[in-house]
């Protein structure tokens, strides 16, 4: 998340009194991370729609947003629950291919890649998987860096269950990696 | 494998994807439905947004809610309530006597009439405690 320009609260403020320039700052600014967290997490063809879809919902409702997590991983439990409503209405009708996977950039060593893009197709499939809150918690956390305790604000549980829902994802993937 | 490995690979995750999403063009486009739907979302809207967790205890309350309705419909059948009426809460211990007999006469039960005397266990003979323990057996 880049460090440079006005924080994150001020920019929320502004857009509060209807400044349209800071929510613009504020999707430049976290569109690329959210962009990430929405593509492990399973969207496709429909990342566009559901990175714009997340933060149309995100100010429209900015006055929920109380400043317990940060306003990114605030962004990425509505851009879940974008995700989730776009699979129920298409339930059945999204099927991946190999092509579409997010793999790895060409690297000079044709071996370590393959490796590399096994593995990493493999990871992807398994955290797409797991059940929706131990995702986003392992997303959040191993992919964002986010810390417990904005996981747990972000998506409105508590801390040791943040933690627990981890610690399970971390099980399940290593379990399927392993196999 | 260890947790420190599969998060460096869990960072790599999505990154090439994330790239072609242009966040100027994103936020053009945000801000342009923002102007024609409005910024604000109405109040059912936000609930729908909320976690289903966030939801289950107003859920129980309501399942609650319905429950008690339909236990009340049962009991007194059609007519007991008309279109409408709201049910209210009412513990049977906070009845006075006449509301009670109304409650019983809307059952069409009878109750029993008993004469309120004071009589402890050890009052009564062995017939009686034969009697009494035979209408506790039913």
């Amino acid at each position: 998340m880049p460090a440079e320009g006005p924080p994150d609260a001020d920019l929320i403020a502004r857009w509060r009194s209807g400044d349209e320039g800071a929510a613009a700052e504020l999707v430049q600014r976290h569109t690329p991370a959210l962009a990430r967290f929405l593509a492990a997490a399973g969207a496709r063809d429909d990342l566009d729609d559901l990175v714009q879809e997340a933060f149309f919902r995100a100010f429209r409702r900015i006055e929920t947003f109380r400043g317990t997590a940060k306003f990114g991983t605030w962004l990425m439990a509505i851009a879940s629950n974008a995700l989730k409503d776009l699979r129920r209405r298409s339930r059945g009708r999204t099927v991946l291919t190999l092509e579409e996977r997010d793999l790895p950039d060409q690297t000079a060593d044709p071996h370590g890649e393959a490796v590399g893009r096994d593995m990493l197709e493999r990871l992807e499939q398994a955290v797409q998987e797991l059940p929706l809150m131990q995702r986003d918690v392992f997303l959040m956390r191993a992919q964002q860096g986010a810390e417990y305790k904005e996981i747990a604000a972000a998506l409105e549980t508590s801390v040791g269950a943040a933690r627990v829902h981890y610690h399970q994802a971390v099980k399940r993937l290593k379990a399927k990696l392993e196999k | 494998m260890d947790e420190r490995q599969l998060e460096r690979m869990a960072a790599e995750l999505g990154r090439k994807r994330a790239r072609e999403v242009d966040p100027e063009a994103t936020a053009r486009a945000v801000l342009a439905r923002l102007r024609t739907e409005g910024t604000r979302e109405s109040w059912w809207q936000r609930v729908a947004a909320r976690p289903r967790r966030a939801l289950a205890p107003v859920a129980a309350a309501a399942l609650i809610l319905l429950v008690a309705v339909f236990g009340l419909r049962q009991l007194g059948g059609p007519d007991m309530m008309a279109d409408g009426d709201l049910p209210i809460e009412v513990g049977i211990e906070q009845l006075a006597e006449d509301e009670l007999n109304a409650v019983l006469d809307s059952l069409e039960y009878e109750a029993p009439v008993y004469e309120l005397v004071p009589v402890a266990l050890a009052d009564l003979n062995e017939d009686e405690l034969s009697a009494l323990l035979e209408t506790l057996e039913g």
